[in-house]
């Protein structure tokens, strides 16, 4: 489903990423961990081409390239760290129909597909609402929503959990284990990854220095602290 | 509360308004802004001497606001920013123009007087058309109807966009205000040694945002063409409404009721 | 100077447009002015997109977002030290130093749009002047007459401290020539307008220095913003890396001076129509005849120049209903005084009776 092999990334000649290949399976459930600047938003940049990098990367059969953007890009739904710049039509509705409408949806039937999906994330009562008067959670929930409606095979998702309040945040958990699509969840809130993914890439300094069940990795200590990463909260022991 | 605050909250009002649900709300976008026009376009017109037959006009927007269920002193706040220039103006024609034009009960009233009330109400009047426009309809409509008489879809979708990242800066300036004034008690406004790096900093995060947003659309495939809903098609009785409207704005224009109304019954 | 004190607390309180203080001739004038310069911009802007071969849609969202910074600096008080008062933006030139004039311009429409439809700075018919009086100057003046000469120049030497003195210099000329230039604009669309009594000599008096000072004060917050914005990301301020000695410093000085002869030579050419017409104006103008023409200020002030006469017959034939002098009232004025006191006041009732009654339908539905 998406494949990097030997990408590297270099910013005003700082390096970025380093050689990082891995591969994802159609369905699996992967979760991005490191630290500040280990290049997580820059390799989900790549994979959408919106930077070019060395090597290849390839989303469901199609190298990442300019001619293949279109195919690539609808393959692909990204969700944006901050849902404000995901959110920029007047309404929730006209938001989430603008992705389709772009890929030649015809209207009636891109209407159909947000409605269903409105209805999937239990968030109906916001179709007609105006993105600017939503709250934070449900800011959040738009912004899936927008890029659920098109109906991508993978969903890449920057820090989906920042700003939520506990109560919305398991409301996210409960909407990001309801969709069966192929999902890279880039997040320092390892609780969070630890009950959504089942598999963890860490990356640190631009290099995936592990690659594994999110069980095994998430629960060593070691390596999460050489990574300067802590225990997920639900894993460390209680002081004695 | 800082200004930036307060005009987040503005916009709220707004908000809250425009999604009520009444007879006014549901007249299409366009008719509505036709009679604005028309009214405001009367209001303005009548001569400067002319205070009772510009008076009439109050019946519109006071009939208006009952219609759309907006309580009418909502406005008024409003009145802030327009008046003090009209005020300006107008307090300073009763110093030029001392001719005596009416006389009641004996005293006489000179036309600088007369033409600084009529000022004044017309500043009043054309404010709250425009609050009952825009208090009943929503942005998109307006930008529907705009299409459709071809003002340029470039406009059109700016105007759209910048109002939805207006609300968003309004608030980043609102809390930023707030963390400024936590480490600087006693400081009015800005000091001068940050002038440029307080709007500045915001000014660099926005070009991010700017970046961000420009790739977010280009994800969903955007390319040129914003899609945006036509806007809700008005009642049936919407072009009724604005002949209506019409026909009296003119009648008030041409005849002057009061003057009219007082000879049937004075 | 009338006792009144001129609040210059928001920047642009004086430099927005009434609905009320505009002739509908004048508005509808202005407004095509306006969209003429406009579709000028979006003409330009679709050469460049040629030229670039970048869609105008790529520079939307940079666009949108600087008009709604616009929009929300223009919130911010600046603090002016060693006064009580503070500045505030306005933002034409700032928009035009990042975007670039053309679409400056379209994002200062927009932003004064936003502002006169929810916030009600300005109105709707007065719309068209506020965009001439604040965009225009602000976004073309200002860019090409002031800012882009001015960062071509050597002024202040070719190293990176020269560029922060031309952006520092053009900022401060561009808003003060630029406020001017919409001041003035104000006082000459309200006195074509025939709004007010007061002679166009003292309204230009009253207008003009205030706007200088508020000038100055945007002038530097505008230079403050760029300056920064120079040190962080230099190439976001357009042409301050540019070419030195492309535009000569020396004509745009010799425009400005020939623009400012003109603007002189023809306000006190007015001004002699009317010597002092400020204490003429409140001492005695009855006996210079003033009032007889009921206060369009034109009509008295144009004998002396040919240019306000022709406004002056411009603004006839243009005005809407073209019946300023209302006969009625002025011929027979205690005749209508009785009967139009009673009609008012039936007005009156009747509007207080929709109020109540509204109100009351209201609460019983609240109920």
């Amino acid at each position: 489903m998406l494949q990097f092999e030997h990408v590297s990334f270099s910013y005003r000649d700082a390096p970025v990423l380093q050689d990082v290949s891995f591969f994802v399976d159609a369905g699996e459930r992967v979760g991005l961990i490191g630290a500040n600047g280990a290049g997580k938003s820059t390799l989900m940049k790549t994979a959408l081409g919106l930077l070019t990098c060395d090597g290849t990367i390839t989303v469901d059969g199609v190298v990442v390239q300019p001619k293949n953007l279109p195919t690539v890009r609808q393959a692909l739904g990204y969700v944006l760290q901050d849902s404000d710049n995901q959110l920029f039509m007047p309404t929730v509705l006209e938001d989430m129909i603008f992705g389709p409408i772009n890929y030649g949806v015809p209207r009636a039937q891109a209407e159909e597909r947000a409605d269903a999906v409105l209805q999937q994330l239990g968030i109906s009562h916001l179709k007609h609402r105006h993105n600017h008067s939503l709250s934070g959670g449900e800011k959040r929930l738009a912004a899936i929503a927008t890029i659920l409606t098109m109906e991508p095979k993978a969903m890449l998702m920057d820090e989906p959990s920042t700003a939520l309040d506990p109560k919305n945040r398991r409301r996210l958990i409960h909407t990001l284990n309801a969709m069966h699509v192929t999902k890279l969840i880039a997040s320092h809130d390892l609780d969070l990854v630890l009950e959504t993914c089942d598999r963890v890439i860490l990356l640190s300094h631009g290099q995936v220095v592990a690659d594994g069940k999110a069980k095994e990795i998430l629960r060593d200590k070691a390596l999460l602290e050489a990574n300067d990463l802590e225990l997920p909260f639900c894993l460390t022991e209680p002081p004695k | 509360m800082n200004q930036a605050e307060r005009a987040c909250q503005e916009l709220q009002a707004m908000d809250e308004l425009a999604a009520k649900s009444s007879l006014i709300h549901r007249i299409g976008a366009g008719s509505k802004l036709l009679v604005t026009i028309l009214y405001i376009v009367t209001v303005v017109s009548f001569s400067k001497y002319d205070i009772f037959g510009l008076f009439v006009m109050v019946l519109y927007p006071v009939i208006g606001y009952q219609f759309a269920l907006i309580p009418v002193r909502t406005c008024f706040y409003k009145l802030r920013v327009v008046m003090p220039l009209v005020c300006a103006v107008g307090l300073l024609n009763p110093f030029f123009d001392k001719q005596i034009i009416l006389t009641i009960g004996g005293v006489g009233v000179s036309g600088g007087v007369i033409s600084m009330l009529t000022l004044m109400m017309k500043g009043v009047f054309c404010l709250m058309a425009s609050f009952l426009l825009i208090a009943t309809t929503s942005i998109e409509s307006i930008c529907a109807v705009l299409r459709r008489i071809h003002c340029p879809k470039i406009l059109t979708s700016l105007l759209l966009l910048t109002f939805r990242y207006v609300s968003v800066l309004l608030e980043e300036v609102s809390v930023m205000t707030q963390a400024y004034h936590l480490r600087a008690p006693g400081q009015k406004g800005i000091h001068i040694s940050a002038w440029g790096s307080f709007l500045g900093q915001l000014l660099l995060r926005s070009m991010d945002r700017a970046t961000a947003l420009y790739e977010s659309m280009e994800l969903r495939g955007f390319h040129g063409e914003f899609y945006y809903a036509a806007g809700e098609k008005g009642a049936r009785y919407s072009w009724l409404y604005a002949l209506g409207w019409a026909a009296l704005f003119a009648l008030a224009r041409l005849v002057n009721l009061p003057a009219l109304l007082g000879t049937l019954f004075a | 100077m009338y006792g009144i004190r001129i609040p210059h607390k928001k920047e642009g309180f004086f430099m927005h447009m009434a609905d009320a203080l505009l002739a509908p001739g004048v508005a509808a004038t202005m407004y095509v002015v306006s969209a003429a310069v406009a579709t000028v911009s979006i003409v330009k802007l679709r050469k460049e997109e040629k030229l670039q071969k970048q869609p105008i849609s790529k520079r939307l969202p940079v666009m949108a977002v600087m008009a709604a910074l616009v929009f929300a600096g223009q919130m911010i008080n600046y603090t002016i030290p060693g006064t009580g008062s503070s500045g505030h933006l306005c933002g034409g030139m700032m928009l035009s130093a990042l975007l670039g004039p053309f679409a400056g311009f379209l994002s200062m429409i927009v932003v004064l749009a936003i502002q006169c439809l929810f916030f009600a700075d300005g109105g709707l018919m007065a719309l068209g002047a506020n965009i001439w009086n604040m965009a225009f100057y602000g976004c073309f003046v200002g860019y090409f007459l002031i800012y882009r000469p001015i960062m071509h120049s050597r002024l202040g030497g070719t190293s990176k401290g020269g560029a922060r003195v031309r952006i520092i210099v053009s900022s401060i000329v561009g808003c003060v020539l630029t406020l001017q230039l919409g001041a003035f604009s104000v006082v000459l669309e309200t006195s074509l307008s025939g709004i007010s009594d007061l002679p166009f000599g003292a309204f230009v008096g009253l207008m003009q220095p205030i706007h200088l000072a508020i000038g100055l004060v945007e002038g530097l917050i505008t230079g403050a913003v760029l300056l920064f914005v120079y040190e962080a990301r230099p190439e976001l301020v357009r042409e301050a890396n540019a070419e030195k000695g492309k535009y000569s410093l020396k004509t745009t000085v010799v425009i400005l001076a020939v623009v400012a002869a003109i603007i002189g030579g023809g306000l006190s050419l007015l001004a002699s129509g009317n010597p002092d017409g400020l204490e003429w104006a409140l001492f005695g103008n009855e006996d210079a005849g003033y009032n007889a023409n009921m206060g369009l200020d034109e009509e008295n002030y144009g004998k002396s120049s040919g240019a306000a006469d022709a406004a002056a017959s411009i603004q006839e034939k243009t005005a809407f209903l073209p019946d300023y002098a209302f006969s009625g009232d002025e011929e027979n004025p205690a005749g209508t005084t009785v009967s139009g006191l009673v009609g008012a006041l039936m007005v009156a009732v009747v509007a207080g009776a929709v109020c109540t009654v509204g109100g009351i339908y209201r609460k019983k539905k609240a109920k």
